[in-house]
């Protein structure tokens, strides 16, 4: 909460300093028209002043006037002889006067003239002036129209927030940015499982609402323009954004495939598509569907006009529903020919879809899969007919053939790629012992000192946690005190210190530390030797053969507390792990056997349930759910990820209440008890909380503090928010 | 020195004679001592311990506790380090008076009688059987138990004092000569990304380059003998049948089959030395083939034929004697090849994970590039073993070579 309270009054500050800037840039083009205004008045105030003057002139002739006439007829009194002569001066001056009453006529006819540009120059100043206000009350309005689109969803009314991506700079749109990452292992987005699968869909396609990195918990317009939400969180409606178009895939230049060459808009039926074939239980994506069990029903009121239907109130519904993306139906819908798949057998198609053959991928994003070499390489590049605004990369490519990371880290001295992810003993030797001077050095008082050199560096908090799963159906490992006393034999802070070279915070639950969810009150279990020894006669463990492994009568059979664990091989990090646990454990007698296997046999071995113990990682989510992991019902099913065989009744109870509970602080208190639930049974020895080195190349590739800064910790690797400072 | 010496005398005298043989057998024997006097050199476990009730020797039990010394190599190792000086004092008493008998029972009876000691089960005090051969607790009459509570206690330790899978606190990639707080102990050659001394694994190391070496050669030199005797003294299509068997061994990239195997089968060092024997053996079975062919035509051969000896007593007692000589000198270069196969399976981390081999601490060198003495300390000991097997490999060659006499 506090760092939520600091997040909160940052955004404060941050938007009154905008407000500030803001209105002073205002000022400038009002204070031009103010003297635009003044200078206008003054040439009126000039006009004025000359008619005046035209007017005293004319006066001044009159009373000659008069007073010629007096003269005259004096003079006709006097002289007739004279009266010729007076007759010709009447004459001249009559001819004076039409020449004077010529010059009023000019003045009035200035004046007017003059009086029409004032008004016109008033007319337009006052329209100038309305306009500045309107500009004006838009940059104060965000209060009044937030508060109804501010991407909170509630019930009945629009909540997206408009679609903004202001902060970036079209003008920089240039450069290529290179990575490593491995190719997906299939590129179809219903069947492609690995998790760099899901960033090719982030970068290439589309979701119907967005979570900006910079405020996760808000949602805003991306290919939805609209969304309400009805009926007690069950009916959701979309409205699509017009105009948006998918990527022309590459093979459309071929001859065969020119049925492809074509534009076609995305429409509600790409997103109806994408549930149908999920939904299809002839498709090969049991896991997916999964998700959408509680899905009722998918239509397409008409083009634009998505509704989703759900069976019951869920809380996870409201993220499925967001997050949902569209499947080009002119592409999986159809067999190579380009003639339309009929639906009883779509499903089976799709399973080994032509278009997966081809290895093409087509979405609606701001890039397009532009090359695929399995295994090899993967190009993004951006793309030209992206309907919002694109991000900061020409391209982007990933490298997967550079695969240790000791020719990545020299890859990225090379400048090969610009950014990239260091171990925890590269960490060490290349930044805390100064091997490499173009990374600055570490300074413990400010945590940003990595970001000096023409090599930054930072440490980054991420969303996943590893640990150590103990199979408790094993009858060695169904004691909770067993388990227990192996808890207090883990020296935490000593593994995150010398194996993780500091690279992470305790983890004691299935919750982030910095969720707000997360239970403040749990006291993690301190190494203890002594403790773990008394914990484990007290379970009835001791070495009764004198073989200096514990032993205990098991139904009939005496078994020795001798546990195997499984590891991900090639991890020298997991690897120093168990080997400093394996020695902690030998001291009170039980006995740990490390065994290094590769990433299938582990998962062969871990959905078989054929494993004592096995260490892993999780990803958290900011929507807690543990019915995934913690369910009862799925510590029974064959190839759950209940893999460690959990079972609490009042978990279950408590999870399916967190799943129909939408209001913050009723989660916050049903969440906090899992936790202390799944605290107390210890089914799992939670390890750390990941924290990685970030290195990114200071010279090419820049921006990236900004991204560092704002986004959400949980996003603040988020390619969105980078740009370059040199080409 | 008779005056007429047998080709065998000449040959050992040319050997012996050889500086560059003296100076691989010195090597190999400061590295077999070091390998098999590991435990007493760096151990924890106190050389000799007096705490009031008489002087022990705890690093003498720890020889046999299988908690300790997991893997079977050590057992052998152990063994030899125990049986070692009864060995000599033997030999001293049988000088002189050497028959074959007395060397086979010195050189087989000895570890035989040990080993079966300690592995035969033997009844309890507190009843069942069990081996010597087996678990204890971790022993307490230890170095860092000693300096956290010296008491009254007078114990005398291995010299470099550390365990050579103990996990130090705080050691984490130590530079050598670095003190360990736990042990007051200097790490002489600095410790490994996980708090390990890199002098205690170079030790024990020496163990499993030296099982690897000698049994993965021996395996291979069993089957190509065996193979290659049939197939040049039987000829025909026996001879051609095995010669393809042996053409297609040698299309194999053995590299890439260990590979194979041993992520299949899993990283046990066993598995890596019976894929290396199983799969060695086709270079000697050539070797074998062509000289048993050579030796068959030889009248010696004939003369046994025709006073009607069996074609196994031909084959292994007369023709193979006067094969040895080449495959002596091709097992030693078989050795360092297979120490050389090890040092890489393990560089590329698919080695052993609970063997401190030598390859693995170059795997941590190649992670930590720049702690040099992960690298240059298993890279000298790899160079050091490899050459001096080469030394007397080429030395064996010249002794036997008449031409180079």
């Amino acid at each position: 909460m506090e760092r939520l309270k600091v997040a909160l009054l940052i955004a404060v500050a941050l938007l009154i300093t905008v407000f500030l800037i803001d209105r002073h840039r205002e000022a400038e083009p009002m204070r031009q028209l103010r003297d635009q205004v003044a200078a206008v008045a003054e040439g009126t105030g000039r006009t004025e002043a000359e008619l005046i003057r035209a007017r005293q002139a004319q006066q001044e002739l009159a009373a000659k006037v008069e007073q010629s006439s007096t003269a005259v007829s004096g003079l006709v009194k006097t002289t007739a002889e004279d009266a010729a002569a007076t007759q010709a001066g009447i004459g001249l001056l009559t001819q004076g006067l039409a020449r004077t009453q010529a010059g009023i006529d000019q003045s009035r006819q200035d004046q007017a003239a003059l009086a029409a540009r004032l008004d016109a120059l008033q007319t337009e100043m006052a329209a100038k002036q309305r306009e500045f206000e309107a500009r004006i009350a838009a940059l104060r309005a965000p209060t009044p129209v937030a508060a109804t689109l501010d991407g909170v969803p509630r019930l009945g009314v629009p909540f997206l927030k408009p679609y903004d991506r202001s902060g970036f700079d079209p003008k920089r749109l240039r450069g290529v940015q290179r990575g490593f990452s491995d190719t997906p292992n299939n590129f179809n987005p219903i069947l492609g499982t690995s998790a760099n699968a899901q960033d090719v869909e982030t970068l290439a396609n589309d979701t119907l609402a967005d979570r900006h990195p910079a405020t996760p918990d808000l949602w805003s317009q991306s290919l939805a323009t609209d969304c309400r939400i009805s009926d007690d969180w069950t009916v959701y409606t979309f409205t699509i954004r017009r105009g948006v178009l998918w990527h022309r895939p590459a093979i459309a230049k071929r001859p065969e495939f020119a049925w492809l060459d074509r534009d076609v808009e995305l429409t509600a039926h790409d997103f109806v598509f994408y549930l149908d074939l999920v939904m299809d239980p002839t498709v090969e994506a049991p896991s997916l569907r999964a998700y959408y069990e509680d899905l009722a029903k998918a239509e397409a009121l008409d083009d634009h006009t998505l509704r989703l239907t759900w069976k019951r109130k869920v809380y996870t519904s409201l993220a499925f529903s967001m997050g949902l993306s569209p499947l080009p139906r002119h592409v999986y819908g159809r067999d190579r020919q380009g003639r339309e798949l009929p639906v009883a057998t779509r499903g089976a198609e799709f399973n080994k879809h032509w278009f997966d053959a081809e290895l093409q991928f087509v979405g609606v994003g701001a890039y397009r899969v532009a090359e695929i070499a399995p295994d090899r390489r993967l190009r993004f590049e951006r793309n030209p007919a992206y309907w919002g605004v694109s991000r900061h990369f020409e391209a982007i490519e990933w490298d997967a053939e550079v695969r240790k990371p000791d020719a990545q880290l020299v890859a990225f001295k090379n400048g090969q790629v610009l950014s990239h992810g260091l171990t925890p003993n590269q960490f060490k030797a290349e930044v805390l012992d100064r091997k490499e001077p173009r990374f600055p050095a570490a300074d413990p008082a400010n945590p940003k000192a990595g970001r000096a050199g023409p090599f930054a560096w930072e440490k980054v908090v991420s969303s996943s946690y590893q640990y150590i799963g103990w199979n408790m159906r094993r009858p060695i490992l169904a004691d909770r005190r067993v388990r227990h006393a192996l808890a207090h034999a883990f020296p935490k802070k000593r593994i995150i210190d010398e194996v993780y070279m500091g690279l992470g915070r305790p983890q004691i639950g299935p919750v982030h530390p910095d969720h707000p969810s997360f239970n403040r009150e749990l006291r993690d279990f301190a190494f203890d030797p002594a403790k773990a020894k008394a914990l484990l006669a007290e379970a009835g463990w001791t070495d009764s053969d004198g073989d200096g492994v514990v032993d205990k009568v098991i139904d009939g059979a005496r078994k020795s507390l001798s546990i195997e664990l499984l590891l991900g091989a090639n991890s020298p990090e997991g690897e120093s792990l168990s080997l400093i646990y394996r020695n902690n454990l030998k001291t009170i007698g039980v006995e740990l056997v490390p065994l290094p296997v590769e990433w299938k046999d582990m998962l062969q071995r871990t959905e078989d349930v054929n494993f004592d113990a096995v260490m892993m990682g999780w990803r958290m989510g900011l929507d807690l759910d543990f019915k995934q992991l913690w369910d009862s019902k799925a510590a029974d099913e064959p190839r759950s990820s209940n893999h460690c065989g959990f079972k609490n009744a009042r978990v279950d109870e408590l999870a399916e209440a967190l799943r129909v509970t939408f209001e913050a602080d009723r989660r916050d208190a049903i969440a906090k008890e899992i936790q202390a639930l799944i605290f107390a049974e210890q089914p799992y020895l939670f390890v750390r909380c990941t924290e990685g080195i970030f290195v990114w190349n200071r010279e090419r590739l820049g921006g990236v503090e900004l991204g560092l800064d704002a986004y959400h910790p949980m996003f603040s690797r988020d390619p969105r928010a980078w740009y370059l400072l040199q080409p | 020195m008779p005056e007429v010496m047998t080709p065998s005398q000449a040959a050992w005298a040319h050997f012996r004679g050889s500086i560059g043989v003296r100076i691989g057998l010195a090597i190999l024997a400061v590295l077999v001592a070091g390998a098999v006097y590991a435990p007493f050199l760096s151990s924890e476990a106190a050389l000799l311990w007096n705490d009031g009730s008489g002087w022990t020797s705890p690093v003498l039990g720890e020889l046999f506790n299988r908690k300790t010394y997991a893997k079977p190599y050590d057992l052998v190792f152990n063994l030899f380090a125990v049986t070692l000086p009864f060995t000599l004092a033997i030999a001293w008493w049988f000088r002189g008076t050497w028959s074959w008998p007395r060397r086979i029972l010195l050189i087989a009876g000895v570890p035989l009688v040990a080993a079966l000691v300690m592995v035969v089960p033997i009844p309890r005090d507190d009843g069942g059987w069990r081996s010597l051969w087996r678990g204890y607790p971790p022993e307490s009459r230890s170095l860092s138990a000693h300096l956290a509570d010296p008491g009254t206690v007078r114990a005398v330790f291995t010299p470099i004092g550390h365990q050579w899978d103990q996990t130090y606190a705080g050691a984490v990639l130590k530079e050598p000569g670095t003190v360990n707080a736990a042990t007051g102990r200097p790490f002489l050659l600095g410790t490994d990304s996980r708090g390990q001394d890199v002098l205690a694994r170079m030790l024990f190391g020496g163990r499993i380059s030296l099982t690897i070496g000698f049994v993965a050669t021996g395996i291979a030199m069993a089957i190509g003998i065996l193979i290659g005797a049939v197939s040049g003294y039987f000829g025909g299509w026996v001879d051609l049948l095995l010669q393809r068997i042996v053409e297609i061994m040698m299309c194999f990239p053995t590299f890439i089959l260990i590979l194979i195997v041993v992520s299949a089968l899993g990283r046990d060092i066993f598995i890596i030395i019976l894929v290396q024997g199983l799969t060695g053996w086709a270079g000697d079975a050539r070797l074998v083939r062509g000289e048993v062919l050579v030796q068959s035509s030889r009248d010696y051969v004939l003369a046994g034929r025709a006073l009607g000896l069996g074609r196994v007593r031909i084959m292994f007692r007369h023709i193979l004697p006067n094969c040895m000589t080449p495959l002596l000198i091709g097992a030693v270069f078989g050795i360092a090849g297979a120490v050389l196969g090890e040092s890489g399976l393990s560089f590329i981390g698919l080695g052993d994970p609970n063997a401190p081999s030598w390859g693995q601490l170059l795997n941590q060198g190649r992670e930590n590039i720049h702690m040099s003495w992960l690298i240059w300390t298993p890279g000298l000991a790899v160079f050091a073993l490899v050459s001096a097997l080469y030394l007397v490999g080429n030395g064996l060659r010249a002794a036997f070579d008449p031409k180079a006499r």
